[in-house]
């Protein structure tokens, strides 16, 4: 079955990965800006990583025939540093035209602080000044239900945010209803201890229905799995739902949200793979 | 998407992860029980936020795993973000 990983931050895993994905049937991933593991020092060091994001992973990505999507800001745990944080949100502009960028992500809350909600407020005041939409990450443990509780009171707080352009990600059994009441998108991510299993996010599926969510593997450079999604595909195998539904969740969903974004140029597997480009040696 | 399976095909599916996941459960209190200093922990607050998680696993109902989210959840302020809240807060949204 193809499938879409709408959530995994590829610059922190190797080509091999993307190998694999593939053969499990990836066709699509879309990578959100996030935490590097240290605080980046200036705006120049976000330049070159939206760089990255936006020209170098789409070329690595197609060598296995995956296409490459990617969202830009800065994330919750530097906004502290708000300084630096209002620097970058002023140069994103310079990447809203490049092929491929979805939008303004992954932004949210961290620590739920007053800075995190400063920055928080900014991302979307930029978003919703150039028409993008908004990919969000909420905290994770004790902090989630607090923050994802925060960040819808401030996604409504703004007349303009339509809930039809917002994904809410990391959403687990007490925060998915929250999302979908609203009329947010929503995506749950499958990741050791800390998220989601894909049993767990097959039960919410069968309590809340296949509107509007979608599932992740978040992978980065933690312990991570960045062949989750196959993991739920065949949890719900083994449940007897049909190939179809299935298939909504983890392919029709993301491109039906994804299509928001006038810069989703999404080609269909079979026209890609003829094109696709061939790999070099990295050295 | 509905469950397509009956509860018998559901409990023998997960039968056994059950099993397992309770002694799992009961292997580590005894680890910590067994070790020295074991009378310093139930005076932690986790030790007793287990213990309601326990007591939420052996009731009845549907949303049991919504309610262990919640017990392992910070409180939350409704309004916190409105004009009359304290916006100097270190902690917003906190129901303090
Ligand atoms: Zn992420």
């Amino acid at each position: 079955m193809y499938f879409f990983d709408p959530h995994v931050h590829m610059i922190s895993r190797v080509t091999d990965d993307y190998e694999r994905m593939a053969r499990m049937g990836c066709v699509g991933v879309s990578e959100p800006a996030f935490w590097a593991g240290f605080d980046r020092g200036s705006v120049d060091g976000f330049r070159d990583y939206f760089r990255q994001l936006t020209e170098f992973e789409p070329t690595r990505a197609g060598w296995s025939g995956v296409q490459h999507y990617a969202w830009l800001c800065i994330n919750a745990k530097e906004a502290e540093n708000v300084e630096l944080s209002r620097e970058v949100i002023a140069m994103i502009p310079e990447f809203l035209d490049k092929p491929g960028v979805l939008g303004i992500g992954e932004i949210g809350l961290n620590k739920n602080t007053p800075n995190e909600c400063t920055i928080f407020r900014e991302h979307v005041e930029l978003a919703m000044r150039t028409n993008e939409l908004i990919l969000i990450h909420t905290p994770h443990l004790d902090d989630k239900y607090k923050g994802s509780r925060m960040i819808i009171d401030m996604l409504l707080e703004d007349h303009r945010v339509d809930p039809g352009r917002v994904l809410i990600d990391h959403v687990e059994e007490h925060t998915v209803g929250l999302a979908r009441e609203e009329g947010f998108w929503c995506a749950m991510t499958l990741y050791p201890v800390t998220k989601c299993t894909p049993s767990r996010a097959a039960d919410i599926i069968e309590m809340y229905g296949d509107e509007r969510i979608m599932v992740n593997s978040a992978g980065d450079w933690g312990p991570s799995n960045p062949t989750a999604v196959p993991d739920f595909i065949m949890e719900l195998r083994r449940r007897g739902q049909s190939e179809s539904k299935i298939k909504k969740i983890v392919y029709d969903n993301p491109i039906e949200f994804f299509s928001g974004s006038e810069r989703f140029d999404f080609t269909p597997p079979d026209v890609f793979r003829e094109n696709a480009p061939t790999g070099v040696d990295a050295g | 998407m509905e469950s397509v399976q009956n509860a018998t095909e559901v409990f023998d599916q997960v039968y056994l992860d059950i099993r397992a996941g309770l002694l799992v459960l009961a292997a580590s209190l005894d680890r910590v029980d067994r070790s020295e200093g074991a009378e310093v922990i139930s005076d932690d607050v986790r030790r007793e936020r287990i213990q309601q998680g326990l007591e939420i696993l052996s009731g009845p109902g549907l949303n049991r795993a919504e309610q262990i989210q919640v017990l392992f959840s910070d409180p939350y302020r409704s309004g916190w973000n409105t004009a009359d809240a304290n916006e100097t807060s270190d902690s917003p949204g906190d129901d303090a």
